[in-house]
């Protein structure tokens, strides 16, 4: 991928040194902090990288490497930086009416649904879904596990406060999704915050997890893994897969993000449901 | 009454005065008294004191006279004498005063007495009478004379008594004029003194008084005036004080309302300087004021877009019961009614219940309410509201006037920056929002580039084939016209050959059988020659019957290999594996070959290194036989030299043509000569059957030419391979690799297709059967060889010869046979003859593509029903999956995709369909379930009760049984629990089906015995087929891949260390707390389940006998690290032993872990055998406590 994105008119010489750079830069993250992103994808990291630099106003990349070395409260701004995080209550409504539609009849056949949702970044997600189950009636036999690399995004959103300044968007998105009753029934917006509800926040657990070193934690009968593949390198890719894959119960549900395709060679044990929208379902035995 | 000082000062100097006049007075009084006595004394005694002298002298003289008178005898003297009488007598007479009269008169009488008698003697003296008369009148005169002498002294005798009376009258009279004089003297001093004193200390109190309150003046305090404790000139200089004072006060008072309100609006000014919130600002401002103006609570309301004023600030409201409303609209209540004014609004008389100031010592009701409007730009823009316990003054009426604009302006400019700043805010978040998503779309992009990079790649890739095709199609059709033609031809050969292969086994078999008879005769004869029963022949002789037999017995093994040859050229060799020792293989190299090259003159040497097993499991029979055809070989073209065996392994040099072999496992067997040498061209050709290199050769040495070719196919067979090096001239080594262990697919099947070797195939021989076979189909001829008529088979449609050969051993490594069409129309022929299970079709044939061949095959109802998968390296799963096909897979791919390809075409196992058990009461849903399930063509009973249900599985056996929980007799988990008593492990798999909303401990219960549970809801047909195919699946793919190992661990056997322990597993997953349960059940642990960190707790609470707990760390309610921290503040379970089990594996999550409590921390997914060694460590050390304690 990264061979690829590389833009021909740069001079390759440089850009090798640059590369080398951002892959010392990681490897020496990793080392010193455990957090493992020698396997993003190379053009994405290296953006990311520089962002980190351009931001930090160091001179060079070997000055920010030995910043993040000697300061841990300068590592967790990088890493902010280096991570993306972008989300939002009911973005992308016609994958949640096709959750609504296709994968929540399969759900109530469940005595108790485990949701994981893998990078969940600031929360929003894990509360479009927790707010989808509830109208749904399923909400009290539903159990989210929303994990994510950053423990500042968790903090966020375990708080479950959101910004109202795309409140339209919000609504609109909600309206889209399918949903049936007015957003106020969910969350209370003031003082130009949206705040979800106390009983919303009950069955989900936030958790800091990292899916490239980690192991999975349960059985689950639906995975969200949005727009998180995207920024990884293939190999890296091709393993995150396998531990989704294999967290999930037979029959289960893996909604991945727009541009983020199910190899169609049957390599996986997946078939997909909603191609469009992205969601697969788990084929075979676990 | 008022009396001044001078008043008093006057009475004090009259009153000294007075006392004076009276001292004086007195004491003149008394000094009177005393002159008068002193006067007395001078009167009476000092006369007396002169009269007596006198006297005496008179009548001295007196005597004298008229002694001289008798001298002098003059009678006239005497008369003159007598004359004096008179003069005594009135000084006598003078004297009468102050002498005794008594004592005058005797006195006088005396005198008078004397005079008479001295008279009388006298003149009788002078008359010169003499005679004893006289002398008594003498004498008498002298009597007389001396009583007049007496008297006198007694009559002028001082009285001594009496003077000192006077004496001490008047010495008692000075003594009391003293003491007058004292006492009058002390008494005016003692009231002088007391009057100065009374009008001095009054005086001095007054100063005093006046003093103290002009210093108090002075250093300002003006609460208490002077005290006026007189009325008098200081009194009213106390009131002036006073006057003045109050005057004082009241400037100062002044000058402090002005400071205060001076400081209280800077106080205000600096409280709100500074950037801060609208609501920091409201809420410092009434906290200042309610402070300022000695408020108890206050609010702030301030004016909202909509004109609403809404509750921005509280100060010690909260207490009040509820807080202030959030909310006031223009002119609503009292605050929207103040917004509406201009002035402040004071309502004084507040009813006792209007509001309630609390705090911690009481409550009260405020006495007035205050509003202050703040107004800025003619629009008000918030309003104060103050409650006060005091009643609403002038000052703080000023204050809160004063800085009402102050208020205004900061609230206004609080709010002005406040959106400034929350728009700045707002724009940063939204650059970087945008950012954000930038960096997601570029992400998106670079994936979308990479696809379609990929889709080039494919693209390219794609039409260059297509040119290739092309070009293809266009040599295909002359190569079709040649095809024609040779087919004729070939069709003519294929007879003949038919017939030449007839005649070739009628010749093997005819040939071998007449070999065979003599061959006994002389094999049974030498052996009986060997045995040497007479004892007459030489143990040389012995020995060379013994080679005679030994020899025989090779040479029916070479006419045997012949028959092999055949065998396994057609694909019916067997082998027999067992251990081989290395030992035996060498000492029979030996035996055999040390005469034979002792015969030719030739060294011969058998090493067998170190190092090496003592045996191998291969198949003897054809180890011999390769060794002895390469033994043989290499001794019969060597003329001179040595030819050696040596057993070593396999150099890590070594290389194989067959790619999925390793040098690591291998075992060589390297035959050296020193003979003729093979040319390198001819290396093919040595290995040919009846064939040597040398035409002449043939004649020179005779022989068969079979042994290399046999070598080679043996040594294939047995998993190994055959490699020459040879120099011409120089000598060849032979080097057999075979493995150390037995290659799986030798193990597993006897299919000659098991030596397929891709290699083989491109060498053009022909040599595969299992290749060649099929191919026989595309000439039109039957298939000689596999596989037989009804056995199970795979068909391959594929034109790659080497991407068909690696699967094709594959599929043999799943054991199924298999045959090759490499292009459609055979396909197609070949599933219409055969019946084969299942298709395997590549979409680019040579003759027709995977499309039509997949029509085909669907329109022809023969071959319909066989499941069909693509694989293909064109991706068009859509499209094939729409076709019907079981499986769409794109190469390139990996082993494991052939296997599950495989899986999926051909459910192994599946010689008895699995049987279903239905359990429902309604039989409606009875009805449809047993419906879905005989679509499926599973063989299905159905029961309406338990009791029935259970009758039934304890006389047939189930594999699967459907179980609805609401049954009439019995609970759908009792049931259950009662089956798993009564049949253990063997009991059917469950599925529940329920309409019961089933809580979440009803289905942590049900879950440790059902494989799915299904509530009817949403799409539970679907759901309830998926599970059902699911268990077929997984029934049809063997027991070995059902179960419980299938979920993780392997179970171990029971071991002593842990039978009985009791262990607590804490995991919300229960696929996880299954797999551990199991494996530490299968040890004979005791193992007590909780799914989260509550439960635990109430477990270890419930139950104390846990030895150790394996805790979870993420999980809903209370995750494990709480958990821990809490089992470990409780002092009982400091030493108890916790294994931390996490799927968080990144740096510090084992400390984490280790901090929280945790003894030990082991990452998921769980290796069995290091959690059994960690409780075994845990429990030893516990154990050991327990024994300490």
């Amino acid at each position: 991928v990264a061979d690829i994105a590389v833009a021909p008119t740069r001079a390759p010489a440089q850009d090798d040194v640059t590369t080398i750079e951002v892959r010392l830069l990681l490897e020496a993250i990793y080392e010193r902090y455990g957090y493992d992103l020698r396997g993003y994808a190379a053009a994405s990291i290296g953006r990311r990288v520089h962002l980190a630099l351009a931001r930090s106003g160091l001179s060079d990349l070997g000055a920010l490497q030995h910043r993040l070395l000697t300061d841990p409260d300068a590592f967790v701004r990088v890493l902010g930086d280096l991570t993306v995080q972008v989300t939002g209550l009911f973005r992308d409504p016609d994958f949640y009416r096709a959750i609504r539609e296709r994968v929540v009849p399969m759900l109530r056949t469940y005595p108790l649904i485990n949701v994981w949702l893998a990078g969940c970044a600031t929360g929003e997600e894990a509360y479009s879904m927790a707010i989808l189950l509830r109208e749904e009636g399923l909400y009290e036999r539903s159990q989210i596990y929303a994990t994510d690399l950053s423990a500042a995004a968790l903090e966020r959103a375990k708080e479950g406060v959101f910004p109202a300044e795309d409140l339209a968007a919000i609504v609109d998105g909600y309206g889209r999704s399918g949903g049936g009753d007015t957003l106020e029934a969910h969350a209370t917006v003031a003082y130009g915050q949206l705040a979800i509800k106390e009983s919303l926040r009950r069955n989900i657990l936030f958790f800091q997890h990292d899916l490239v070193s980690d192991h999975v934690f349960g059985e689950m009968q639906v995975v969200f893994c949005r727009n998180v593949l995207i920024y990884f390198g293939r190999a890296l890719r091709d393993r995150v897969m396998r531990k989704l894959c294999e967290s999930l119960c037979s029959g289960g549900f893996l909604c991945l993000g727009a541009s983020e395709r199910m190899a169609a060679d049957g390599r996986e044990p997946f078939s997909e449901l909603a191609p469009n929208e992205r969601i697969y379902r788990r084929t075979g035995a676990p | 009454m008022r009396v001044t000082i001078r008043s008093k000062l006057a009475a004090i100097v009259v009153a000294a005065v007075l006392a004076l006049v009276v001292l004086i007075v007195g004491t003149n009084l008394i000094a009177n008294r005393m002159q008068a006595e002193l006067e007395t004394i001078q009167g009476r005694y000092l006369p007396k004191m002169d009269l007596g002298p006198r006297l005496e002298a008179d009548f001295e003289r007196a005597r004298r006279a008229f002694q001289d008178a008798v001298g002098s005898h003059d009678l006239d003297a005497v008369n003159e004498a007598r004359d004096r009488k008179g003069a005594i007598l009135d000084e006598l007479a003078a004297a009468r005063d102050f002498l005794d009269p008594a004592q005058a008169t005797a006195l006088r009488e005396a005198i008078e007495g004397y005079f008479t008698t001295a008279f009388d003697v006298s003149r009788r003296l002078v008359g010169g009478e003499t005679g004893e008369a006289l002398v008594g009148a003498m004498a008498a005169m002298q009597a007389k004379q001396a009583l007049a002498t007496d008297r006198l002294k007694i009559a002028t005798r001082l009285d001594r008594g009496e003077l000192r009376e006077a004496f001490g009258t008047i010495a008692r009279t000075q003594t009391t004029v003293g003491r007058v004089r004292l006492v009058l003297s002390a008494a005016c001093l003692a009231l002088v003194i007391s009057l100065a004193v009374w009008v001095g200390s009054g005086v001095l109190r007054s100063l005093g008084a006046v003093d103290d309150g002009l210093r108090r003046f002075g250093k300002g305090d003006f609460a208490r005036p002077i005290a006026v404790v007189s009325r008098d000139e200081l009194g009213d200089v106390a009131v002036q004080a006073n006057q003045m004072a109050d005057s004082l006060r009241q400037l100062m008072a002044e000058r402090d309302r002005r400071d205060w309100l001076k400081n209280a609006q800077a106080g205000l000014v600096r409280e709100l300087r500074g950037e801060l919130e609208p609501e920091e600002v409201a809420t410092r401002a009434v906290r200042f004021l309610a402070r300022a103006v000695e408020a108890p609570a206050g609010a702030l309301y301030t004016a909202d877009a909509d004109g609403s004023f809404r509750l921005a600030a509280e100060h010690a409201l909260a207490s009040a019961g509820g807080g202030a409303p959030a909310r006031f609209r223009m002119g609503e209540g009292l605050v929207g009614q103040a917004a509406r004014q201009e002035d402040l609004t004071v309502v004084s008389d507040v009813p006792p219940d209007y509001m309630r100031v609390r705090s911690g010592t009481g409550e009260g009701a405020p006495r007035a309410i205050v509003l202050v409007p703040l107004p800025h730009a003619s629009r008000v823009v918030g309003v104060l509201e103050l409650a006060m316990f005091k009643p609403w003054s002038e000052g703080a009426a000023e204050l809160v006037s004063s800085v009402r604009d102050t208020l205004a302006i900061a609230i206004v400019v609080a709010r002005a920056r406040a959106a400034t700043r929350e728009l700045l805010a707002a724009t940063q978040r939204q650059a970087e929002r945008l950012a954000a998503q930038e960096e997601e779309l570029r992400a998106n992009n670079d994936e979308l580039a990479a696809q379609e990079e990929e889709l080039r790649t494919a693209n390219t890739d794609l039409s260059q084939r297509t040119e290739e095709l092309e070009a293809q199609r266009q040599t295909l059709a002359q190569r079709n016209a040649d095809l024609d033609e040779a087919r004729v031809r070939l069709e003519q050969r294929a007879a003949e050959l038919t017939t030449v292969s007839a005649y070739k086994s009628q010749f093997l078999a005819n040939m071998s059988h007449e070999l065979r008879t003599p061959l006994n005769s002389m094999l049974l004869l030498s052996n009986l020659l060997a045995e040497n029963e007479d004892g007459r022949l030489t143990p040389r002789q012995v020995e060379f019957a013994r080679t005679i037999f030994s020899a025989g017995k090779d040479l029916l093994a070479l006419i045997n290999q012949v028959l092999d040859l055949a065998k396994v050229e057609s694909g019916h060799q067997e082998v027999e594996i067992g251990p081989v020792p290395l030992a035996d293989l060498a000492e029979r190299a030996r035996r055999v070959f040390t005469p034979l090259a002792r015969d030719k003159g030739l060294a011969f040497a058998v090493t067998v290194a170190a190092g090496l097993p003592d045996a191998i499991p291969t198949d003897r029979r054809r180890v011999e036989q390769i060794l002895t055809n390469l033994l043989g070989n290499a001794i019969k073209f060597t003329m001179k030299g040595e030819v050696t065996l040596r057993i070593e392994p396999a150099g890590a040099d070594a290389r194989f043509r067959r790619s999925d072999l390793e040098p690591g496992g291998f075992i060589a067997f390297v035959v050296c000569d020193t003979g003729l040498g093979i040319a390198p061209e001819d290396f093919e050709r040595v290995f040919a059957p009846f064939e040597q290199v040398d035409a002449a050769a043939d004649r020179r040495y005779g022989g068969t030419g079979l042994g290399l070719g046999i070598a080679r196919e043996l040594t294939a067979l047995l998993g190994g391979e055959l490699q020459l090096r040879s120099t011409l001239g120089a000598g060849s080594t032979f080097t057999c690799f075979l493995p150390r262990r037995p290659p799986a697919q030798l193990a597993a099947s006897a299919a000659p297709a098991a030596i397929v070797e891709p290699s083989d195939a491109q060498s053009g021989r022909g040599r595969s059967p299992a290749a060649s076979s099929p191919k026989a189909h595309a000439s039109g001829s039957p298939a000689a060889a596999a596989p037989g008529p009804g056995e199970p088979f795979l068909l391959l449609i594929e034109d790659d010869p080497v991407f068909a050969a690696t699967f094709g051993e594959v599929i043999e490594g799943q054991g199924f046979t298999y045959l090759l069409a490499t292009n459609g129309q055979t396909g197609l022929r070949v599933a219409r003859e055969r019946r084969p299970k299942g298709i395997i079709l590549d979409v680019r044939l040579p003759d027709m593509d995977g499309w039509r061949v997949m029509e085909k095959l669907r329109a022809d109802p023969s071959t319909a029903s066989i499941p069909v998968h693509f694989i293909s390296a064109l991706d068009a799963s859509e499209r094939g999956l729409a076709m019907g096909a079981v499986g769409y897979l794109t190469k390139p791919v990996t082993r494991r995709d052939l296997v599950s390809v495989i899986e999926a075409l051909v459910p192994r196992a599946g010689e008895r369909s699995a049987r279903f058990l239905v359990v429902e009461d309604d039989a409606f849903t009875a009805d449809s379930i047993v419906r879905v399930l005989e679509a499926e063509r599973l063989e299905t009973r159905r029961v309406s009760s338990a009791e029935a249900a259970l009758a039934v599985l304890s006389r047939e056996r189930f594999d699967c049984m459907i179980l609805d929980l609401s049954l009439a007799d019995m609970s759908g988990l009792d049931l259950l629990q009662a089956l798993r008593e009564q049949q253990g492990g063997a009991a059917p798999k469950v599925v529940v089906y329920t309409a019961r909303a089933l809580s979440r401990p009803e289905t942590k219960a049900l879950e440790a015995y059902a494989e799915a549970i299904v509530l009817k809801d949403g799409s539970s047909v679907e759901r309830l087929l998926d599970e059902v195919r699911l268990f077929v699946r997984r029934f049809q793919s063997g027991p070995g891949r059902d179960g419980a190992p299938s979920r993780g661990l392997e179970p171990a056997p029971p071991d002593v260390r842990f039978e009985g322990r009791k262990v607590l597993v804490v995991d919300d997953d229960m696929r996880t707390v299954y797999a551990l349960s199991a494996t530490l059940r299968a040890k004979g642990i005791e193992v007590v389940v909780a799914d989260t960190g509550k439960a635990a707790l109430e477990a270890l609470e419930a139950r104390s006998d846990i030895e150790i707990v394996l805790m979870d760390i993420m999980m809903p309610e209370m995750d494990g690290y709480e958990a821990m921290r809490r089992i470990r503040a409780d002092a009982r379970f400091g030493a108890l032993p916790i294994i931390a089990l996490t799927a968080k594996a990144m740096k510090g999550d084992a400390e984490k872990c280790v901090e929280a409590g945790a003894s030990r921390y082991l990452p998921k997914p769980i290796d069995a055998d290091r959690l059994l060694a960690l409780i075994a460590t845990c429990l030893g050390g516990a154990g050991e406590a327990r024994a300490r304690g």
